[in-house]
């Protein structure tokens, strides 16, 4: 991508760089992360059932997908701007895409891993990985951390 | 099916009380002893302008940081309570020299410099703006209000 004011000396003000994606509502990731939580908290409960399996799997699918496309292109970012955003007042900020993003992809590798485990023959993989997802998806959730 | 229950609610509980005791120490000023002449002292150099009131902020951002915004409109308010303190923000991609020498691990990061631009404390993480008063309050006791 060329620029025709390549001269310019670069600021230190704090404004982003020409390549910093658009911004996003920072509350959609933080509902998305309380969905997850919520998914994450059963297939715990599940304990080691082949029930608790099959939702590990739908976890790392819906980690995947956020992964890839960000919180904001995930089935919770969809719910999210379907049914809960247009309830709600204009956001105050707007948050970089990319931590959150990178934040479902820590997920995908927690649960990846639990799922693969569990498939091997480690079936208390799927309950402790459900369990690591979880404390984060409620911090994220609760405290926007 | 109860137990896990409990044990589950239990988890979140020491989870959450993990963050509460981690978040604790966000915008809390700490700072070396004054008797200590060893604190660093920032320079036109590292700063990009001259250090010429008695009290200065630094503020430490980076391109990823959510709570940079906050902390910055928190800091200009209180800046623009007194002549006799500055703000003066450093982007730390362009300062990676500076981060490393003060061991800059988070941002953002906020030092408070005296008027010899010797660091007197220093903070990270989301501030209140009652907690950047007491560092000046600490560093400046006779601070007048224009």
């Amino acid at each position: 991508m060329t620029d025709a004011t390549t001269d310019r000396t670069p600021s230190a003000a704090a404004a982003s760089t020409p390549d910093a994606p658009a911004g996003i509502d920072p509350r959609g990731p933080r509902f998305g992360a309380a969905l997850t939580a919520v998914l994450l908290a059963v297939t715990v409960l599940l304990g080691t059932t082949p029930a608790a399996t099959v939702l590990l799997a739908l976890v790392v699918a819906l980690f995947a997908i956020g992964a890839a496309r960000g919180a904001q292109g995930s089935l919770q970012g969809l719910i999210f701007r379907r049914f809960v955003r247009p309830r709600l007042a204009p956001p105050a900020e707007l948050e970089d895409p990319r931590p959150p993003q990178f934040a479902q992809l820590v997920g995908l590798i927690i649960t990846g891993l639990g799922l693969l485990l569990v498939l091997v023959g480690v079936p208390a993989a799927g309950p402790i990985a459900a369990a690591l997802a979880l404390v984060a998806a409620f911090l994220n959730a609760a405290f926007g951390f | 099916m109860i137990e896990q229950a409990l044990v589950l609610v239990a988890l979140l509980a020491v989870s959450s009380l993990g963050y509460w005791l981690s978040q604790r120490r966000n915008g809390r000023f700490h700072g070396p002893a004054e008797e200590r002449g060893s604190s660093p002292r920032l320079t036109v150099a590292d700063l990009g302008r001259e250090v010429d009131r008695p009290a200065t902020f630094v503020l430490v951002t980076s391109q990823v940081c959510s709570t940079c915004p906050q902390v910055r409109r928190v800091l200009r308010s209180v800046v623009a309570e007194s002549a006799e303190v500055d703000l003066v923000e450093v982007a730390a991609e362009e300062h990676m020299d500076l981060v490393r020498r003060l061991d800059i691990l988070r941002t953002p990061t906020v030092l408070l410099l005296d008027g010899s631009g010797t660091i007197r404390s220093r903070t990270s993480g989301p501030m209140r703006p009652d907690q950047a008063r007491a560092a000046l309050a600490a560093l400046l006791p006779t601070l007048t209000r224009s």
